[in-house]
């Protein structure tokens, strides 16, 4: 059924797969050379992808391109009412699609080429306005629509960016849908997402995921990073006094505040704690996020007024935590180590290098000091003087 | 659960100990946290020397100034005995020092020193007097802890640094938002150092000083070319000539980043390329009081298509990758 489902070739995406696999532990040094090689001609796949950068080129040659068609559409049909056109941009959304899955996908075996992704939103945009028109549906109806084209994408094109966007529409749908019973929202939201989180542990357990695994990893972060917005304090507290009208007045609180304040600490605690136990980097790394939350929620609300001097001791802090964990692991602890084991995909030192150049200051100058902006050693404070 | 390394063990292309390591990651016995405490750790220098600099704004007035020198003093010491024990000597080629926090006590020292310098200025009043001088100076001490430990961040800080030197603003960040100060001489600025970094990073190429830095350089010099040569075409009254300067230009930046496999400096350039002939185009279509205009409708999604197509054409320039 999957391989219906799917536009791509999913043995080939396997091959594809196990080689960028192979590649990482090649890379990590685990593997020798002539077993690279041999992995690599074991598993040659007829697919095409281009390196990103060319990725990102044809994505954005082929997106203007393409999206600019409306010009044209909007030029020849300009005698025609609102259903006219409607129907014009089905059959042309219907033809970018189509020659994306045919030409592209099929014939050329381009897989995630960036002209592909080009052809899928520009198409399925097309397609989405045409069905829908100007008219004004509810809310409901616009939302649940792209929910299912965004779902569709990632299926049927192995999509990762349209996850996101996806599972943003799902949230505001249960938002709609439980406008009336608004404070029990943060705990919809909060059981809903640990039940689809452990729905989805319970798929990676027991089928062979090797093509979703990005996918995977992407739901699983967000799915335990709404379950602890659900429960934060802060979002609790500003959408209550949005959406319900809540008014408070001095020394008043929302409803259960002690409730959302345990929420807001102990979540991350809870993730942090269940990283080290399970050693799960997933969870480690969304405890570190939502440690980070819950110091700026609790900052916001019990400020002791001098922000610098938190911000120094919080840098500080980090410092040497990372530096004494970094040496209490040079030797493999407890299974945990400070050295990387089987991937450097993210480690590119010139990306570091551009971040760094533009998180770390040393480029500010808009005040009246003009001109001397690299004096000042931190992007954070480079805006306030 | 996935089990690529099983298989390709039953293929016999992997051996045991290798299919024993890989089963003891994937099934979390050992886990890396690499990753981990290094974004920790740059997120702790990032706070604490953003901290230290606005302590010393803050405070101005205040008692204790000099011992916060001092203390900094102390730390920038610590660090730069940590950096001179570790640290390999001076080459030409490429260094890396096989020391996992190394870059990281790097940046921080260099920070350090910054804001030190800072804090003297401000302390003994000296801003009037250093006010050109501060932006060459930091440029100077990055520059040289880049060159001398090796270091594309601090050689990235060090750029920007010499740009504000100039007053330009080298944060594609703040071009967004809007904080680009615009002005002619600014512009003009822009390009020549832009085109100065350029040749600068072939100078130092051929002479084969850091050769692994020409990216770096480059991906700089280009940036802030275009940067500057674009708001002059939009905002100066020779757009013509710009705007086949522009032209021929990143034509040739393009050309001869395709045939070097420089992709991002291509990506930069073919786009630069298409804003200077899509201008000259609109020119040309709106010569007197032509209807040309309309044909913009189709040559956009025509050219673009078609570039796209061309492109696709010569996949086997680039290397097919996952």
């Amino acid at each position: 059924m999957m391989n219906k489902l799917v536009a791509y070739d999913l043995t080939e995406v396997r091959k594809k797969r196990i080689v960028a696999t192979a590649k990482d532990w090649y890379k990590s040094g685990v593997l020798t050379q002539p077993q690279w090689e041999e992995i690599k001609n074991e598993y040659i796949s007829t697919l095409y992808s281009p390196s990103p950068i060319i990725r990102i080129l044809l994505f954005l040659a082929a997106q203007f391109g393409l999206s600019t068609l409306i010009g044209i559409i909007v030029l020849m049909f300009s005698d025609m009412d609102m259903i006219g056109i409607q129907v014009a941009s089905f059959i042309v959304g219907g033809l970018i699609v189509f020659f994306t899955e045919k030409g592209f996908i099929q014939d050329q075996k381009h897989y995630k080429s960036g002209v592909t992704s080009a052809g899928v939103y520009v198409g399925y945009s097309f397609i989405y306005f045409s069905v829908l028109g100007e008219s004004v549906y509810s809310e409901f109806v616009y939302i649940s629509w792209a929910f299912v084209l965004l779902s569709w994408a990632t299926i049927r094109y192995l999509d990762i960016l349209t996850i996101i966007p996806a599972i943003g529409c799902f949230v505001a749908l249960l938002f709609l849908g439980f406008e009336p019973y608004i404070a029990v929202l943060p705990f919809i939201i909060m059981f809903g997402f640990t039940g689809l989180f452990l729905l989805s542990q319970f798929i990676q357990k027991r089928a062979d995921v090797i093509i979703w695994e990005d996918h995977f990893i992407i739901f699983d972060t967000v799915a335990l990073l709404l379950v602890y917005v659900g429960g934060n304090y802060f979002v609790v507290r500003e959408l209550s006094l949005e959406m319900m009208g809540l008014e408070l007045a001095n020394g008043e609180d929302i409803p259960f505040a002690f409730l959302f304040y345990g929420f807001t600490v102990l979540i991350p605690i809870f993730y942090l704690y269940w990283g080290i136990i399970k050693k799960s980097v997933l969870f480690i790394r969304v405890s570190l996020l939502t440690l980070a939350l819950a110091a700026f929620t609790l900052k916001y609300y019990f400020s002791l007024g001098h922000p610098e001097i938190s911000i120094t001791i919080s840098g500080a802090i980090l410092i040497v935590i990372a530096i004494a964990l970094m040496k209490h692991l040079k030797i493999i602890r407890n299974g945990f180590t400070r050295n990387p084991l089987l991937t450097n995909k993210w480690d590119n030192q010139n990306m570091t290098a551009f971040i760094a150049s533009q998180t770390l200051g040393g480029h500010s100058i808009k005040d009246k000091f003009s001109g001397k902006g690299g004096e000042f050693g931190g992007g954070g404070a480079s805006g306030d003087f | 659960m996935s089990k690529i390394h099983q298989e390709l063990f039953e293929k016999n292309l992997i051996d045991t100990k290798q299919v024993e390591f890989i089963e003891a990651v994937t099934e979390r016995k050992i886990i890396s946290v690499y990753y981990e405490l290094r974004l920790v750790l740059y997120l702790g220098i990032m706070l604490f020397t953003a901290g230290v600099g606005y302590i010393a704004y803050q405070n101005l007035g205040d008692i204790g100034h000099l011992g916060m020198m001092a203390l900094l003093l102390l730390a920038i010491g610590a660090c730069g005995y940590y950096i001179s024990k570790k640290s390999l000597p001076y080459s030409n080629e490429e260094v890396k020092v096989n020391h996992i926090y190394f870059d990281y006590i790097l940046i921080l020292t260099s920070l350090l020193i910054i804001a030190l310098f800072t804090y003297v200025q401000v302390y003994f009043q000296l801003i009037e007097l250093f006010l050109n001088w501060t932006s060459i100076i930091s440029a100077i001490i990055f520059l040289t802890l880049a060159y001398r430990y090796d270091n594309k961040a601090v050689l990235s800080l060090g750029i920007t640094a010499l740009a504000a030197t100039f007053g330009l603003t080298i944060s594609p960040v703040n071009w967004v938002s809007g904080d680009w100060l615009p002005g002619l001489d600014l512009y003009l600025t822009s390009i020549i150092f832009g085109l100065s970094l350029i040749g600068l990073s072939e100078v130092l190429s051929r002479k084969g000083i850091k050769k692994h830095f020409t990216f770096t350089y480059q991906n700089f010099g280009l940036l802030i070319y275009y940067a500057g040569i674009m708001a002059l075409l939009f905002d100066f009254s020779w757009e013509v000539m710009i705007a086949f300067i522009l032209l021929f230009s990143a034509s040739a930046i393009s050309y001869y980043t395709w045939a070097k496999k420089e992709f991002l400096l291509f990506l930069y350039s073919s786009i630069a390329a298409y804003v200077g002939f899509t201008y000259l185009l609109v020119r040309l279509l709106t010569l007197g009081d032509s209807d040309g205009i309309v044909l913009l409708v189709y040559y956009f999604p025509i050219s673009c298509i078609a570039y796209v197509l061309l492109l696709v054409k010569n996949k086997n320039h680039f290397s097919d990758d996952e």
